[in-house]
């Protein structure tokens, strides 16, 4: 055990540290409680929207043709290699970009172009339209797959 | 005899108050005005809630019985609607005349609260107009929450937690319904007592250092008085208005219908106009902070001086005044080639 002498007292006397005991106690429990109301955020009740939106069978889509679908929020288009899929959501900040009469596309929100194969022709987005996985179910329906991105090449055969 | 004790509102006054700085030319009343119309929003607000459902199917739905249906509804929600502008506006015009006039001198941590203020009403705006539910909000809230995602390292996590999944929907709306109608109005609420609190702590209106002698005073009756015609003004202004001219109303949002024209909130038009042509992180979240540090700072490192308080483009408060004025006018131009688009 120590013992002060004289006028000689502890650098941190007992109130000081009591003092320091309540205030860092009460610190560490908020932190606590701001932490676990983050996580009570994070808790989401609704399960995710489905990714794969089945479109009908890839024939209804015509050669040489460009169809904007809404529950898809994709162009799904045939040219002679096959059907592709070219999501409608800018790269840049979500909009959905629309068709120009050249067959590119423009946002309207803030102005980004792209060529007709999806390539940033001008900004603010800086990365291309993305092109939709498309498969094919066991009834021979269509199905874009909006989870999953695929080479701008990559066509499905019809 | 009995001496008459003061009503409420005369005991949230000091019993006399500098005659120069109490009178209407030298605050306008814009602190006040913005309290009014914080209660306005209050009482309007909480009638709405009553018939509108927080849900992405009947959303649009809600706001047009509201609108259409129910007895002065159209009212109702024109106020709430055109409180929420005006309140933007008084804010805004409150902070230039505190800065223009040296107001923020010798009470630097109550400028700090005015910030957190200002900030509270734009997102109380912004949530407020998503729950109108209708296609120009839906875009709105998609692009502004994408903002989030712009931001390097936590942007994806911080946007989850916003808008409450993967994408914009049920749970997101239920999300902005909460914080607007009670999440964020507690804060703001608490924050504004403790504005006006500081206030007095501080010393009252801020005001010239009196000359030697008797200083001109006047009772707080007077105050009063004057608060009570520009409150009546107030509600004069936001009635025409609401009568006026009707609150936007568009086609129930449908996020997968393309949309030729689409335009921010007019308070967040500047911010769209930085993103045509910046980064998103830049143009859309660095900007945007980078102008609240800017204005945070006036007090702190443009002007400590105490001299020149109460005073109209006071001279120790220029570098300040000055800084403040160019991005006012700043973000005016850029919100005024927004609209002329």
């Amino acid at each position: 055990m120590t013992v002060f002498h004289g006028s000689a007292r502890p650098a941190v006397g007992r109130r000081q540290f009591l003092t320091w005991l309540t205030r860092g106690s009460l610190m560490v429990v908020s932190a606590l409680a701001v932490g676990q109301i983050a996580r009570y955020f994070a808790f989401e009740p609704t399960a995710d929207v489905p990714t794969a939106i089945p479109i009908g069978p890839p024939d209804r889509y015509a050669p040489a043709t460009l169809t904007y679908l809404g529950p898809a929020r994709a162009y799904i288009g045939r040219d002679s290699a096959g059907l592709y899929a070219l999501d409608a959501v800018c790269t840049h900040l979500g909009c959905l970009v629309e068709q120009r009469t050249d067959g590119g596309f423009a946002c309207p929100c803030h102005d980004s172009h792209f060529g007709a194969d999806g390539q940033v022709e001008s900004g603010p987005a800086s990365k291309a339209l993305h092109h939709l996985a498309l498969e094919l179910d066991q009834d021979g329906q269509a199905i874009v797959d909006r989870g999953r991105s695929v080479a701008p090449e990559t066509r499905l055969a019809i | 005899m009995t001496t008459k004790r003061p009503n409420f509102f005369y005991h949230l006054h000091p019993p006399t108050l500098p005659a120069r700085e109490s009178r209407f030319g030298y605050t306008f009343g814009l602190g006040g005005i913005s309290l009014l119309l914080f209660l306005v929003l209050g009482v309007t607000g909480v009638l709405e809630m009553f018939l509108y459902v927080p849900t992405p199917a009947g959303a649009a739905e809600s706001v047009r019985q509201i609108t259409y249906l129910a007895p002065f509804g159209w009212l109702l929600r024109n106020m709430h609607y055109w409180g929420g502008q005006m309140m933007v506006g008084a804010v805004a015009l409150h902070m230039a005349r505190v800065v223009l006039s040296g107001g923020y001198k010798g009470r630097r941590f109550n400028w700090l609260i005015g910030m957190a203020l200002l900030v509270l009403t734009l997102l109380l705006d912004f949530t407020g107009y998503v729950l109108r539910w209708d296609q120009d909000t839906a875009i709105a809230l998609v692009t502004g929450t994408n903002l989030i995602n712009a931001v390097p390292g936590i942007g994806p996590m911080l946007y989850r937690l916003v808008i409450g999944g993967a994408a914009v929907g049920q749970a997101t709306l239920l999300r902005f319904y909460a914080w607007h109608v009670l999440g964020l109005v507690s804060v703001a609420a608490v924050l504004i007592v403790w504005h006006s609190f500081r206030v007095r702590r501080d010393g009252g209106i801020s005001h010239r250092e009196p000359a030697p002698g008797p200083a001109s005073r006047v009772g707080r009756e007077q105050l009063v008085k004057t608060e009570l015609v520009a409150a009546l003004l107030t509600l004069v202004v936001l009635v025409g208005l609401s009568v006026a001219v009707d609150a936007p109303l568009g086609p129930a949002a449908d996020l997968t219908v393309l949309a030729a024209e689409l335009r921010a909130p007019w308070f967040f038009l500047w911010i769209q106009e930085l993103l045509r042509s910046a980064p998103p992180f830049l143009a859309g979240v660095l900007a945007p902070l980078a102008v609240l540090l800017l204005l945070s700072v006036l007090p702190y490192a443009l002007d400590r001086e105490q001299a020149g308080v109460g005073e109209w483009f006071n001279r120790p408060g220029r570098a300040a005044q000055g800084v403040f004025l160019a991005v006012l006018i700043t973000v005016i131009a850029l919100t005024a080639r927004g609209l002329l688009r």
